[in-house]
């Protein structure tokens, strides 16, 4: 007989769950986790990025050095990594590392005295003129002048600041009570929250802290969790991007990743797209983690002058664009920049898989390519521009039958496999059909006028006419006007076609040009 | 591989969709077509351009029923499915149905008698 015992995991689930909640929060977590708080979880990625620069930590490293101790984690190791990582970065030479002052503390140590051990340590290595020389330029820019970064402030009120963002003095500063424009760039400040009048108050640390322990700390190295894109020529391309998913350990790999990528490719100037997108690939089929598709974002933003945010981007990754991508053959195709336009002799790019992933579709980019190849001022890229087509045309048709059925359809559950699978039977087909139309002259000019009359009437979306000049030409060859392939594709494709006609207009078209 | 072509439109009088499948208009059409000389064929589809161009619905009919006034076998499933089809149509669904006529008719450029 089958046991009638509810499920065994449920019980520990539910266990798990009081444990969580009866936490008492003067004891420091032995875990680091992300909480789902895209602000909190980047100031996370900050401090482990943090200790890995420091002390060469990786997080299985860190994760259990957070077991075993962690006091001597958040009130030692931290403090010193951030000041010596803060020198470190104004190229201050013969600093001494806090890597190698590892003595041995008494396990029942408390962790004020922690502190203090640690705070010794930096005193006496790192002061200058009665303070600690922390400066807020680089990544620390985003904290110009906050607390402890003043010039005028001397060590002891330095040390005192520290200790409020460890946690062991309560938060009496200013800037570090309210969560707004001052620790949270991404945020208006205190006085421009345009809901105050009805809340009264903000979030503050004080309430963060009860939920998550540290957090003062992760607000502290939210920076260090951007991987900075500084562009020599171009200053005002200095951009600060990481790429975060809600899995802390999916996140912490592809941003390594990306840091490495970045690093050798400087000079081949490849967007940070592509090198996300490599890197996301690459993890993906690491961790065969497909679930995390579903949650991946790019955050990216310049910081001007004043520290005002400029050209934020927070972009999504759908599911149905990143189960496409998925596959390696659709993915490679439109893994390519084509050039779209041309202003003053100097030719515009569009990454295709950048454009495909922020949901847009490709036909515009790929219309206003075509012109160029008609204008011979660019070469072809076929491959690209039919697969971007037919992905455009089918996405299109997929949505057009779904709207009348539910959203959570078995295709989402199977990451729309029969999708991709419609996708590349249709390449095939197409670009065998659609071919045959090369056969309508042998003159490159005349296929270049028809190429080019086509493309207006697709321009002015006017099917009637496409249609009208496509058969008036193509009647002119008796050949193709019966082949059977032939004709029954522009039957199927163009005429019957209520939602995708376009695309296959211009995968005429394209084959046109193709001379 | 092919779908049924089938292209749905709401009829002025009364509510029940109106369904033309385009594949057997097509297959009608060729077949109506098939041993008329390709020559005379091909003028026909252009001067039956030019009225699907102006949405020309009434000129459209008029080049293709005196066309088919003839009293050959071959043109009795067109004329069934014209007897069907025919009405005054909205202007999307007039063009992607004469557009079907002339598909039909080019694919018989193969067959036919030579004369030229």
């Amino acid at each position: 007989m089958q046991h009638t015992f509810p499920h065994p995991k449920i019980n520990i689930g539910k266990l798990y769950l009081i444990l969580l909640i009866s936490t008492d929060q003067s004891v420091p977590q032995r875990q680091i986790d992300f909480t789902g708080n895209w602000f909190i979880d980047i100031g996370i990625l900050g401090f482990i990025n943090l200790m890995e620069e420091v002390y060469e930590w990786d997080l299985e490293d860190l994760r259990n050095r957070i077991k075993k101790e962690p006091e001597k984690v958040y009130y030692k190791y931290f403090p010193q990594a951030f000041v010596y990582y803060n020198l470190m970065k104004q190229n201050i030479s013969n600093l001494p590392s806090p890597k190698d002052n590892d003595n041995v503390l008494e396990a029942s140590v408390d962790k004020k005295q922690i502190f203090e051990e640690s705070w010794k340590f930096i005193e006496k290595n790192y002061s200058e003129n009665g303070r600690i020389p922390l400066s807020s330029s680089d990544e620390f820019y985003y904290f110009y002048n906050f607390l402890f970064f003043q010039p005028r402030w001397k060590k002891e009120k330095q040390k005192s600041a520290f200790e409020e963002i460890l946690g062991l003095k309560n938060l009496e500063d200013d800037v570090l009570v309210d969560i707004d424009r001052t620790v949270c760039k991404f945020l208006p400040s205190k006085k421009e929250f345009p809901n105050i009048s009805y809340t009264g108050s903000l979030i503050t640390n004080h309430t963060l802290q009860n939920i998550v322990s540290h957090s003062t700390i992760f607000v502290l190295t939210f920076p260090l969790g951007f991987i900075s894109l500084i562009n020599e020529k171009d200053k005002e391309e200095d951009r600060r991007t990481m790429f975060y998913s809600s899995n802390m350990e999916f996140s912490y790999k592809i941003n390594k990743k990306i840091k490495q990528m970045v690093e050798r490719s400087t000079e081949k100037k490849e967007s940070i797209f592509t090198v996300t997108w490599e890197a996301i690939i690459d993890t993906l089929t690491e961790l065969k983690s497909q679930w995390a598709l579903e949650n991946m974002y790019l955050v990216s933003y310049n910081l001007e002058k004043n520290q005002k945010l400029i050209n934020v981007e927070y972009i999504g990754i759908p599911k149905l664009q990143a189960a496409i991508i998925m596959d390696d053959t659709i993915r490679e195709n439109l893994n390519k920049y084509v050039p779209y336009r041309k202003i003053r002799e100097k030719f515009k790019w569009k990454w295709l898989i950048q454009e495909f992933i922020k949901g847009n579709l490709l036909y515009p980019t790929i219309m206003n390519h075509l012109y160029l190849v008609l204008n011979k001022d660019a070469k072809l890229s076929y491959s690209s521009s039919l697969y971007s087509l037919l992905v455009d045309s089918k996405i299109l048709e997929f949505k057009s039958k779904k709207e009348k059925s539910q959203i959570f359809s078995p295709d989402y559950f199977d990451n729309f496999k029969s999708l991709i699978k419609n996708i590349k039977d249709e390449i095939s087909f197409t670009s065998f059909a659609s071919g045959l139309i090369n056969q309508i002259s042998e003159s490159a000019e005349t296929k270049n006028r028809i190429a080019r009359e086509l493309l207006e009437t697709l321009k002015s979306k006017n099917k009637n006419m496409f249609l009208n000049i496509l058969l008036k030409n193509v009647n002119e060859n008796k050949e193709l006007s019966s082949n059977r392939n032939f004709y029954n594709w522009i039957l199927e494709k163009i005429i019957s076609n209520k939602t995708s006609f376009e695309m296959y207009g211009l995968i005429l078209v394209m084959n046109l040009l193709r001379g | 591989m092919y779908q049924k072509n089938i292209y749905y439109w709401q009829k002025v009088v009364g509510d029940r969709p109106i369904s033309m499948d385009l594949e057997d208009i097509r297959k009608a059409v060729s077949e109506g077509f098939k041993s008329e000389s390709p020559n005379y064929k091909q003028k026909l589809v252009y001067n039956l351009l030019e009225t699907i161009r102006n949405n020309d619905q009434k000129e459209f009919f008029y080049i293709l029923l005196k066309a088919i006034n003839k009293p050959k076998k071959d043109y009795a499933l067109l004329l069934e499915q014209l007897n069907k089809s025919y009405d005054v149509m909205p202007e999307e669904a007039f063009a992607n149905f004469a557009y079907t006529v002339l598909i039909g008719i080019m694919a018989t450029y193969d067959r036919g008698e030579k004369n030229e």
